[in-house]
């Protein structure tokens, strides 16, 4: 065959060469604008961290393995983000998200957005919405969970849902709101719910009182801002405070195009008025802002559940009010479902004014992410009296049992059980029977005569008080221990509450409360799960605690949490004859204690800390305390030469899983006190290999995690990104790798 | 005596009579309310600036101010010994994780209770001392008309 000239040789592969290089220099453009679909495993980009728990079905997952156990102790501090310079806050909750080359974050009570370079810690751009009346009487004013990500590889959103309830859509980019969304980037979620706005006004510059004292009101015709007081109408609308109070915690959830967003509200255990907002759930377009669809959480007259509320549903209704959504949701993209952990009705501790089991509260709710109809729930409290809202994300998992594959959702509780569903279906995945449970003896308080029990994983906290409960290291102490014990009511789980007045049939003036509103898992703690494994990590507390109650002479309940709630702007007048109740939350002298000499009457056991459960076959696999065991000890004569065991650490510790670690901070309750000594009482985060819970690393950091940790690769290094801090020391550190490793 | 000279001296006696007067007619000192007030500047401003931290990062998210101040902190209160409300805090507070702060923490919360509710600060740290805080009584202030019905 005939030699071709060097030139027509070199044609082809030049041409191809060119090619070549202008396809990579298209495909290097593209993915640095953006990962392509085709990529994204379970929402997110490996290596990133584009949701609240890591990816769409809250994994909490990353595959990364540069951060691993020979090297974890190495890690240094790379930069502190000083979010305190931008405003205060309560203490900094907020998971930030690392996408495309930026972290994101919110922070301050304005719950300002910032974009973050994730190398040095260098402010990009911040945005802040104003307000007024709306954020001086927000009842969540925080920075919260943290912001959404949305992109479709073209355009970058953040995503901000703000604590005067504004749905806010900026370009990631720049900061920008963007102007094809709402208004200026803005949609009013006080819209769109079927209330008209009115003007608002105040009679205090206070905030919000953790009942539902202080509120806005509508404003007077005519009514101006008085700049001297702060006080009267400075020109916000919204939605008349007569209904209600609606709030922002957590971050939307962005599945394909449509933004999911629910609310919180105020507190629940101290409520003045008998009715308050129905919690909702809602989809809106990414693109345009527009209200796709409303999902009533109360179901109201002629919807599916209604009859669940014997004296009626109707918003504004005496009794009704509530059953929101607080916490992060996840979902699945592919069966196009998000899950809804729903919060409980109004009145945390008493429910004679909501008779029925108060569908949705407390219940899982699978919802169509295009449509907002219900595909499945399931009620994990019915009547809550016990302030078991569903506090944590629920997390997804494909696991196998009994030797099939199942697609299943897993939904961790203050109550302490992890209920497991197949998330198609709602099907439970090991029976969960309606159990015959105590009753009250409350007037007008009719319990649910059955709660659902899961029978698989075993609970991770301290349910109830029985006898075998009790310490019993000597007959002495097993003696004053049930002594105290029979004080307040006792059982295995769901404890109705006694009156403090002591008029109940029983004569009882207490009731054992365990777990408590705080947990098993809330707000701070929960799971992190493996997809490779099938292992959940679940992060909780255990305790014990006593409840009361009391007429409330300045609320309309018949009964609340032992609280006066008389003096306060908008409770009741008081009525003839007032008399103070006396000290406040409670505390009746020591008769309600749970400890003596300082220790609990409560055995330790491998309660709270971290429990590590196989979700293929629902068995406990590993359990190890938050940070450290305690050491016991007490002056009380009783227990004179008895060696008490150490307790587990408490606070919920804040856990997410790699490739070989999990990683968890103690949480800004946790950590060993300074009793153990500077060392083990300096903050740190902590590494443990996952399959055994063995602890492989320890590094001091600048203060104790205050919310779930992240990870994420950027420029070749892995970082490691949480909040600390409260008040005006609120910050996000970042923790690195000494060296780019070879 | 020159008329300056008596000037003084009716002064003089008239402040010593009251000043006797008072001695005579005041009530006598209990063993709980003898000894300072919260009024007497018993914490520190730097102490209390601490503490407004670690109550916005433990305590808010439970309670708002309006718990500690006003007629809730003046009906509980008043007039009882700071060591009844060191007691309380530090066994029952917070209340999703009770006794777990430091006591030098404890201390701080307790001074910016204290500056809540309107008393003045001074240079020295309020003590996180049992013993030393139960001399010290506890003087609500009367609640502003604002913060009433």
């Amino acid at each position: 065959m005939p030699q071709k000239s060097f030139l027509k040789r070199a044609v082809g592969p030049m041409l191809l060469g060119s090619t070549m290089l202008l396809t990579g220099a298209f495909a290097w453009v593209q993915y640095s604008r953006a990962q392509q679909p085709s990529t994204l495993v379970r929402g997110n980009a490996p290596g990133e961290w584009r949701y609240w728990g890591a990816d769409a079905w809250g994994t909490r997952y990353s595959p990364l393995d540069q951060i691993n156990a020979a090297n974890f102790n190495s890690l240094e501090v790379a930069w502190e983000w000083k979010a305190g310079s931008f405003g205060r806050d309560e203490y900094y909750r907020t998971t930030p998200l690392f996408a495309n080359g930026r972290l994101f974050t919110v922070a301050t009570t304005r719950r300002a957005a910032m974009a973050i370079d994730p190398e040095n810690g260098e402010t990009l751009w911040m945005y802040r919405l104003e307000e007024g009346i709306r954020w001086q009487k927000a009842p969540r004013q925080f920075a919260g969970r943290g912001p959404a990500y949305w992109t479709d590889n073209k355009e970058e959103r953040l995503v901000v849902v703000t604590p005067g309830m504004h749905l806010v859509s900026l370009d990631a980019k720049t900061g920008t709101p963007d102007p094809k969304f709402g208004k200026g980037g803005v949609v009013d979620l006080m819209e769109g719910l079927g209330y008209p706005l009115v003007p608002l006004a105040v009679d205090d510059s206070g905030a919000l009182i953790i009942s539902d004292a202080a509120p806005a009101r509508k404003a007077k015709p005519g009514e101006t801002w008085n700049a001297k007081t702060k006080t009267g109408a400075d020109g916000t609308m919204g939605i008349d405070p007569i209904h209600g109070q609606i709030a922002n915690s957590s971050p939307a959830v962005v599945v394909g195009d449509v933004i999911i967003v629910g609310n919180s509200s105020i507190h629940g255990y101290y409520p003045i008025k008998l009715h308050n907002m129905p919690g909702t759930i809602r989809g809106f377009d990414i693109h345009t802002g527009k209200q796709l669809w409303v999902f009533n959480l109360i179901p109201q007259p002629g919807e599916f559940g209604a009859d669940t509320w014997k004296n009626g549903s109707k918003a504004g209704s005496p009794g009704v009010g509530k059953n929101d959504a607080w916490a992060p949701y996840a979902a699945d993209p592919a069966l196009g479902l998000v899950y809804i952990p729903v919060g409980m009705p109004l009145m945390d501790e008493y429910g004679g004014h909501r008779p029925g089991d108060n569908l949705f509260g407390n219940s899982l709710v699978a919802l169509d992410v295009k449509t907002g109809k219900r595909k499945w729930h399931f009620q994990m409290v019915h009547h809550d009296i016990w302030d078991y809202d569903a506090p944590m994300q629920p997390n997804l998992m494909d696991v196998t049992v009994n030797g099939q594959r199942r697609q299943v959702v897993a939904q961790t509780t203050k109550q302490g059980w992890v209920y497991t569903f197949d998330r198609a279906t709602g099907t439970p995945i090991w029976p969960m029977p309606e159990t015959a449970v105590l009753q009250s003896e409350i007037p007008n308080e009719k319990t649910s005569p059955t709660q659902p029990i899961p029978s698989k994983p075993a609970p991770y906290s301290q349910q109830g008080l029985l006898e075998s409960d009790l310490i019993d290291y000597t007959p002495a102490i097993k003696d004053s221990a049930l002594k105290m014990a029979k004080r307040c009511r006792m059982g295995p789980y769901f404890i109705p509450a006694s009156l403090a007045d002591g008029s109940l049939p029983s004569k009882l003036t207490c009731s054992w409360y365990a777990p408590g509103a705080s947990g098993g898992v809330n707000i701070d703690g929960g799971a992190a799960v493996d997809p490779e494994t099938g292992m959940m990590y679940v992060a909780s507390i255990s305790g014990m605690s006593t409840t009361s109650l009391q007429k409330d002479p300045c609320s309309e309940f018949d009964y609340s949490s032992i609280h006066d709630s008389c003096g306060l702007l908008g409770a009741l007048p008081k009525p003839a004859n007032y008399k103070p109740l006396g000290r406040a939350g409670g505390f009746e002298g020591r008769s309600n204690g749970t400890t003596i000499g300082g220790v609990s009457i409560v055995k330790s056991k491998e309660h709270g800390g971290i429990t590590a459960y196989n979700m293929n076959t629902g068995d406990k696999s590993w359990w190890i305390p938050n940070a450290a065991m305690i050491p016991v000890t007490s002056t009380d004569p009783l227990f004179a030469g008895v060696k008490l065991p150490s307790r587990p650490g408490g606070g919920q510790a804040q856990v997410i899983t790699t490739k070989t670690l999990v990683i968890y901070g103690t949480g800004r309750s946790g950590g060993a006190p300074a009793s153990m000594g500077a060392a083990a009482a300096a903050p740190q985060l902590f590494a443990t290999d996952k399959a055994t819970g063995k602890q492989v690393g320890a590094v001091c950091i600048p203060a104790k995690t205050t919310a779930v940790p992240m990870t994420f690769m950027h420029k070749g290094r892995q970082y490691i990104v949480f909040a600390t801090g409260q008040g005006g020391g609120t910050s996000l550190v970042a923790l690195t790798l000494p060296e780019p490793p070879k | 005596m020159t008329f300056p000279a008596l000037r003084w001296l009716h002064t003089f006696l008239r402040v010593a009579v009251t000043l006797c007067l008072s001695a005579i007619l005041a009530p006598p000192a209990s063993a709980q309310t003898a000894g300072r007030s919260t009024k007497d500047r018993v914490y520190s401003a730097a102490q209390a600036a601490e503490g407004r931290d670690l109550y916005d990062g433990r305590c808010k998210n439970c309670h708002t101010a309006i718990s500690h101040t006003g007629p809730p902190f003046r009906a509980n209160w008043d007039k009882r010994p700071l060591s009844d409300l060191w007691d309380y805090i530090l066994e029952k507070m917070p209340k999703d994780a009770p006794g777990t702060l430091e006591e030098d923490e404890y201390a701080k919360v307790l001074a910016y209770i204290l500056r809540m509710n309107g008393m003045p600060a001074g240079t020295e740290a309020l003590p996180a001392d049992k013993k030393l805080l139960r001399a010290i009584r506890i003087d609500a202030p009367v609640p502003k008309p604002s913060q009433q019905q």
